[in-house]
């Protein structure tokens, strides 16, 4: 009893240092401006943080209808996200727990080989993490999660299905320009009621060139990457072997504009060959005008490319002009090509969006916008619509405890 | 610039060109640079083969049947 005094006045000392950051974010992404309420989302973030330890809150609730246009494929669900990590001298210690439930009837979950569909009630997901700093730039990190989701049967049954996961890596932080990783994973799924059971194991590594500044104000950052993986995918084929490359380069041209290009290739080897696997490349030009300390205006003009057993494209460009004290307007067209699920749209989908709206931004505590846009798509018919796309972000003063 | 972006087109058409056959991969990739984390691959996916985890989508490749509704649903295109 004597000791309780002790601990409070070490508690309180703990705490006195400690600093509570938040952000709030609320917003809504209608289906039509007359009609359907599309998709609304709240999230709440925060975080306690001290120079030893710190705790993260995550917790977004979505809420979104099942109709529109275009049919939405989610309804609504809370995510609870709580993660932290501790510091003890070279050791850090980095637990976390998730937990997602519908806040409707759930959505639907297929069962693999073929028995049927099931509502996917909520799922949760403890975690924990190790990490230890080792000298000459070494590092090493092991994680084990857990996954338990309930499922329920048309009729109110119940069905259980659970996961385990680990991983861990060991990194080397080489003096000059490179780095290097080199580790494993693995995943178990299991559902007893239905006799589902399958794993899948990889190890690989990895090494790459930091940020590194070249002649010409270019900025190059890459990394290649091989894996091979037991397993069999949901075809029955071998997962087997991937070998991958991502490079990207940044050049200024003059303080206010840049061009930012990323290439990636990815080639995977089954039954004694190489394959073409993954393969982008995009590039993005960035023009920003304005004086330090002032909102600046911005011009985006970016597209990307990608091929697999499917190929995307997209081109987009986005605006921001600061008219006065805060307010600014928006801007933007986006185009994409992408493959669709819709039931008789064939196999792609050409979107064509363009928006227009107001941000105001009140320091750095709040930013508030909304934007009208007029969405094309080509589906079964040419549909369009207009549709809204509002919001505020709330960034509340650091209090400290 | 542009020396640097001939290396790399060169260095792609190299890769392609080491492989034999036209791609039909069933794994799909996680653009990190692309990903937000907004989690609406992890809504669509009908098969929970998708998970956002530290701020980045995940995709399990035994789970993952391919169906691509988290490549149309992505608003940052940054599944392929």
């Amino acid at each position: 009893m004597k000791k309780l005094p002790l601990i409070l006045l070490v508690l309180s000392a703990a705490a006195w240092s400690a600093a509570l950051e938040q952000f709030v974010s609320l917003s809504v992404e209608s289906d039509s401006l007359g009609f359907s309420p599309g998709r609304r989302q709240a999230l709440w973030n925060g975080m306690i943080s001290e120079d030893s330890w710190g705790v993260r809150v995550t917790d977004r609730y979505l809420d979104a209808d099942s109709g529109g246009l275009v049919p939405r494929r989610f309804l609504g669900r809370n995510d609870l996200l709580v993660d932290g990590d501790a510091r003890f001298g070279a050791l850090t210690v980095s637990p976390g727990f998730r937990w997602n439930t519908a806040a409707g009837d759930g959505l639907d979950f297929i069962l693999p080989d073929q028995q049927g569909t099931v509502l996917d009630r909520s799922y949760t997901r403890p975690e924990l993490g190790l990490g230890v700093s080792l000298p000459r730039g070494f590092g090493a990190f092991v994680e084990g999660s857990l996954v338990e989701r309930s499922l329920e049967y048309p009729d109110g049954s119940s069905l259980g299905w659970s996961g385990q996961g680990a991983e861990g890596y060991v990194e080397w932080d080489a003096p000059g320009l490179f780095w290097a990783r080199a580790g494993g994973s693995f995943r178990k799924h299991s559902s007893d009621d239905i006799g589902f059971d399958t794993d899948w194991s990889g190890v690989g590594a990895a090494v790459g060139i930091r940020t590194t500044v070249l002649p010409a104000r270019v900025q190059l950052v890459g990394q290649a990457e091989y894996g091979t993986f037991s397993g069999e995918d949901y075809l029955g084929g071998d997962l087997g072997e991937r070998a991958s490359l991502r490079l990207r380069a940044v050049r200024s041209f003059t303080p206010g504009m840049a061009l930012d290009m990323t290439v990636f290739s990815s080639l995977d080897h089954r039954d004694g060959a190489w394959y073409r696997a993954a393969s982008s490349g995009a590039a993005r030009l960035v023009l920003t005008r304005g004086r330090p300390g002032e909102i600046p205006s911005q011009l985006v003009l970016g597209g990307q490319v990608t091929s697999s057993s499917f190929t995307t494209a997209r081109f987009e460009a986005s605006g921001r002009l600061h008219l006065v004290e805060g307010l600014s307007t928006l801007l933007s067209a986006t185009a994409r090509r992408i493959p669709t699920t819709v039931a008789g749209a064939g196999p792609g989908r050409d979107w064509l969006t363009l928006g227009a709206g107001l941000e105001y931004r009140i320091s750095t505590l709040a930013v508030v916008w909304a934007k009208v846009q007029q969405e094309r798509t080509i589906l079964v018919d040419t549909e369009d619509w207009t549709r809204l796309d509002a919001g505020i972000q709330f960034w509340p003063p650091s209090i400290s405890i | 610039m542009t020396r640097y972006a001939s290396l790399a087109g060169l260095l792609m058409l190299l890769l392609a060109a080491a492989c034999s056959g036209p791609s039909d991969t069933t794994q799909l990739v996680v653009d990190p640079d692309l990903c937000i984390g907004c989690g609406e691959c992890e809504e669509v996916c009908p098969y929970g083969a998708v998970e956002v985890v530290d701020g980045q989508a995940v995709i399990d490749p035994v789970l993952c049947h391919f169906c691509l509704r988290c490549v149309e649903e992505c608003p940052k295109g940054a599944i392929y």
